[in-house]
């Protein structure tokens, strides 16, 4: 089964061989198959959270893959970069461009999860109260643990994303999980 | 929290057609190794360096150069059926009529004049700017369709170098490149989706790069003709490094009811072939044009959780047996959302058409993928160590193949990482097994490994996991033989009395490399190079040269079944057709076994090139003209070595009884790289020259490669046997050239 990357930690040696990965991608079909297990199901949930909708996502997905293969062969993508980072750029601009062709779903509101979506999560009371929370939080706020939850990424990887420092990230998504933690006795589903 | 974000996966039936698409994606704008006959004439070819910006097809095109050659201009305004550089056109609703042009210089920092006032802020400084030749973007074609927007342009007056490999990693890592250099902005502001890009294709010299491409929008609202198509910055461009910001206005002109009512040139003739294990050919589309003739097929097949990998090269004869040659077109293949066992192949190209017999599409193979995945048995525990065999005896099904693991083992690779290697008993047929495993990262391959006869399939990772490690097989690629066969009919056409005709552009002389004249034994080499090209034939006319080839046993390679047997020891004929400022104009290239036995044929006359009995040819664009070289350009190869800091040397020596100077240059590499398919790591690769001493003929030249430990191995010889200038040309090779239409 393709599976994605269930690991939060990416560390200094993976990063390397996935330099080297992205690398052979350009000529090596198996090495980019290779990106492409790895990255999928992360840009999926991701492209999927923002969206709501399983369709668009396996639409958004399917372009934003054939975008970074064509990117890559075309050497669009510098060495030594942040692949996660440009796949999801890339992601974000296709989203863009989505919202653009879909404007009764403005870029500004948070979305909320569809019946679709909470279909194929556990409907725990848990998994609902935290759903509540979330849909308080700003959208920088959600973008930041969607980055860091579905999309599987690093602090550092989330940095260069959105133009900001490691240690930023990393304070904003902590300071994100304390309200959410002080909130959590407060909230009682309403 | 990780519960709530990442409790989805993609549906198995998505990701798979995803993956199988982006493979074919893959194959089309990366060169196969196919391209191994080409390499061989890339060394004779001129040096117009290839590059590759946005993503090209297999076969470069340049349609616009076909254009030129068949002397013919399309005229773009009744752009129904096929338009050059822009692809199959359907319900276009408006065009670019003109072409449109924008200029920019490219301005040098100014430059401050030296000045020996002593107090310089007092002074005015005079400042010189230095404007050198600037960069020129043509708008060449742009057709509106219901669908979508194409957009075809061209960008000339580019740095030499600005597309080369090299250039590309000198650019700091820390940019990330915006991936859509273009856009299309509309009059209110909005910008246009954009839905892909494709079909670059570049060239340049030492003077001067340029590059076309094609790139697609989402449609233009209906009623507008009016947009600006933006440009940030330049492929491969540094920040500021060229002009900026481009804004280009365009205006298309709508196609007015009559016009598009006018005969479409677009045929949908739905013809297929005969079903050979369940899968069947089809032809789709073909339109024939006063530039060329397009076709597009498609492929449909039985059974469930199987996809095309990809396929042979579809060829196309006349009854007669003689070929045209088919380019890759300007439309990627696709997969069809709504039936799975459905798909199109890229869109292929040829010649403009003016026959109406029969003509045959013929398809030799194909490598379809049955899908996994399926969980693989085999646990080598916590302990297992580089070195390690197991014997297996683990039996699986996987998308209706049985496969037999008999054995695998651990190795270690040379750069630390770990691969386990799985031999497998599989039916006939079946070419590779794909594997993947619960590893955070790993890349996997498969084929026949000569070595030891075995269907191979080896998973890479880089390291050995802590956590227990599971194996799956995602897929099972096997091949299915044909040939599918359609033939077709072209429709009788009368446009070639209508056009413009365009002389073909002139091909111009290359440029002589430049040798390292501070070294005296490669100074002595071309001395002595010289003395045998005085008496090297001379056109107008035929030079035949026989040379014979010996190549080692590849190990660690697999065989993935797509390439025809390459036997280790061949006999080349080689044909060069010169003119009279002997510049050539035709290679035909023969290659045989030992005792004299056809094997292939590569026909190339600088604008066409075909493969036989591969069937794999092109239409390339070779604007340089070169004279023969009958050594593989030794010269220009040992200028090579000794200019990236390479040794040369020279000692005496003797090739088959006869005395000889050999020149040996080495290239070392420190530390010690490690090539794919090398045993061990390289510490020096060597090239050498037997070269005459009295008549400066070179009697062979050989590669050799050294390990790390300490071993070499010879990777190449080539002994050249004979050259003559030839009267009449053998029948063979008549034959040969007869059997390609070209214009």
């Amino acid at each position: 089964m393709l599976k994605g990357n269930e690991s939060l930690v990416r560390n200094e040696e993976n990063i390397q061989d996935e330099d080297t990965l992205v690398e052979k991608a350009r000529h090596d079909p198996d090495a980019f198959a290779a990106l492409y297990r790895h990255y999928l199901t992360p840009l999926y949930r991701y492209l999927l959270r923002r969206l709501n909708n399983i369709h668009d996502a396996e639409d958004l997905t399917s372009q934003v893959f054939m975008e970074a293969l064509d990117g890559l062969i075309a050497h669009r993508y510098k060495k030594g970069g942040c692949f996660a980072a440009w796949l999801f750029t890339i992601a974000r601009r296709r989203l863009v461009d989505f919202y653009r062709q879909h404007p009764s779903e403005p870029l500004e509101d948070p979305p909320s999860p569809e019946p679709e979506l909470l279909t194929a999560i556990e409907k725990g009371e848990d998994v609902q109260r935290l759903a509540h929370l979330l849909a308080q939080l700003d959208e920088q706020q959600q973008e930041l643990l969607r980055l860091r939850f579905s999309a599987s990424l690093s602090f550092a990887e989330i940095g260069i994303l959105e133009g900001r420092s490691e240690a930023a990230v990393k304070m904003a998504v902590y300071r994100t999980l304390d309200f959410l933690r002080d909130h959590w006795a407060d909230d009682d589903g309403n | 929290m990780r519960q709530f974000y990442a409790m989805e996966e993609p549906e198995p039936a998505f990701a798979a057609h995803l993956k199988a698409q982006l493979c074919q994606r893959h194959s089309e704008l990366v060169p196969s190794s196919q391209k191994s006959h080409h390499s061989f004439l890339d060394m004779k070819r001129s040096l117009v360096q290839r590059m590759r910006t946005r993503p090209i097809m297999t076969m470069t095109t340049v349609i616009l150069t076909l254009l030129f050659l068949t002397g013919i201009v399309y005229a773009v305004t009744r752009s129904v059926g096929f338009v050059p550089e822009i692809g199959f056109v359907k319900d276009v609703q408006s065009v670019l009529e003109t072409p449109v042009v924008a200029k920019r210089q490219i301005m040098h920092t100014p430059t401050v004049e030296p000045t020996n006032d002593v107090n310089p802020s007092d002074t005015p400084v005079p400042v010189t700017t230095q404007n050198r030749d600037g960069i020129t973007i043509t708008v060449e074609q742009a057709v509106a369709e219901v669908n979508r927007l194409v957009i075809a342009y061209k960008i000339t007056g580019l740095p030499p170098d600005i597309f080369s490999p090299e250039r590309s990693q000198a650019v700091s890592g820390e940019q990330i490149e915006e991936p859509i250099p273009e856009q299309v902005r509309l009059p209110d502001g909005t910008y246009l989706n954009f839905m892909g890009g494709g079909n670059c294709e570049g060239a340049g010299d030492s003077v001067t790069s340029w590059v076309a491409c094609r790139i697609i929008f989402s449609p233009l609202p209906e009623g507008l003709y009016d947009f600006t198509l933006e440009i940030h910055r330049l492929q491969n461009a540094s920040p500021g490094e060229l002009p900026e910001d481009w804004q280009i206005p365009i205006h298309l002109t709508p196609v007015s009811s009559s016009e598009s009512s006018a005969p479409s040139e677009l045929q949908e003739p739905d013809l297929h072939s005969q079903s050979i294990e369940g899968i069947t050919l089809r032809l789709l589309k073909a339109s024939q044009g006063p530039a060329q003739t397009a076709f597009q097929f498609g492929l449909e097949w039985e059974g469930q959780n199987n996809i095309v990998h990809h396929t042979a090269p579809i060829t196309l004869q006349d009854d007669q047996g003689r070929y045209y040659i088919l380019s890759g077109g300007l439309e990627p293949g696709n997969y069809s959302s709504d039936n799975p066992n459905f798909s199109t192949l890229s869109s292929l190209v040829t010649v403009p058409l003016n026959t109406s017999e029969l003509l045959t599409f013929q398809l030799d193979w194909i490598t379809m993928t049955a899908m996994g995945p399926t969980n693989l048995p085999f646990d080598p525990g916590k302990d297992a160590k580089p070195g390690q065999e197991w014997l297996l005896d683990e039996k699986i099904n996987v998308g209706g193949f049985d496969l037999f693991f008999t054995k695998a083992r651990l190795k270690k690779d040379l750069d630390g990482s770990i691969t386990f290697e799985f031999d497998i008993e599989a039916p006939d047929g079946v070419v590779g097994v794909g594997l993947s495993s619960n590893a955070d990262s790993f890349s996997t391959e498969s084929g026949y490994d000569k070595g030891n006869g075995m269907l191979v399939s080896r998973i890479t990772l880089p390291v050995l996991p802590v956590q227990p490690i599971t194996f799956q097989v995602s897929e099972v690629l096997y091949k299915v033989n044909g040939p599918w066969e359609i033939t077709w009919q072209p429709e009788p056409v009368n446009f070639l009395a209508d056009l413009t005709v365009t002389p073909a552009p002139t091909r111009m002389p290359a440029a002589t490399p430049t040798i390292a004249s501070d070294n005296p034994l490669l100074s002595d080499l071309q001395a002595l190079l010289k003395h045998a090209e005085a008496d090297n034939p001379r056109g107008p006319g035929w030079v035949h040269q026989v040379m014979e080839i010996d190549l080692p046993e590849s190990t660690n390679v697999l065989d993935t079944g797509d390439l025809p047997e390459q036997p280790l020891h061949t006999r080349v004929e080689a044909w060069y057709h010169l003119d009279e400022k002997g510049y050539v104009r035709t290679t035909v290239y023969i290659r045989k076994t030992p005792d004299g036995k056809f094997l292939s044929a590569d026909i190339d006359n600088g604008i066409y090139h075909f493969s036989i009995p591969e069937g794999r040819g092109s239409i390339g664009e070779d604007i340089y003209l070169a004279k023969p070289s009958y050594d593989l350009n030794l010269l220009s190869t040992m200028n090579s070595y000794v200019m990236e800091g390479g040794m040369l040397r020279k000692e005496s020596s003797v090739v088959d009884g006869i005395s000889c100077q050999l020149y040996q240059a080495t290239h070392p590499y420190d530390p010690p790289q490690l090539f794919y398919g090398e045993a061990a790591s390289v510490r020096a690769v060597i090239y050498s020259a037997c070269v005459d001493p009295v008549n400066g003929k070179v009697l062979q030249v050989q590669s050799q490669m050294e390990y790390e430990d300490g071993t070499s191995l010879t990777k190449g010889t080539t002994r050249f046997v004979s050259l003559e200038k030839v009267d009449v040309l053998p029948d063979e090779v008549r034959q040969l050239l007869e059997q390609i239409v070209m214009p």
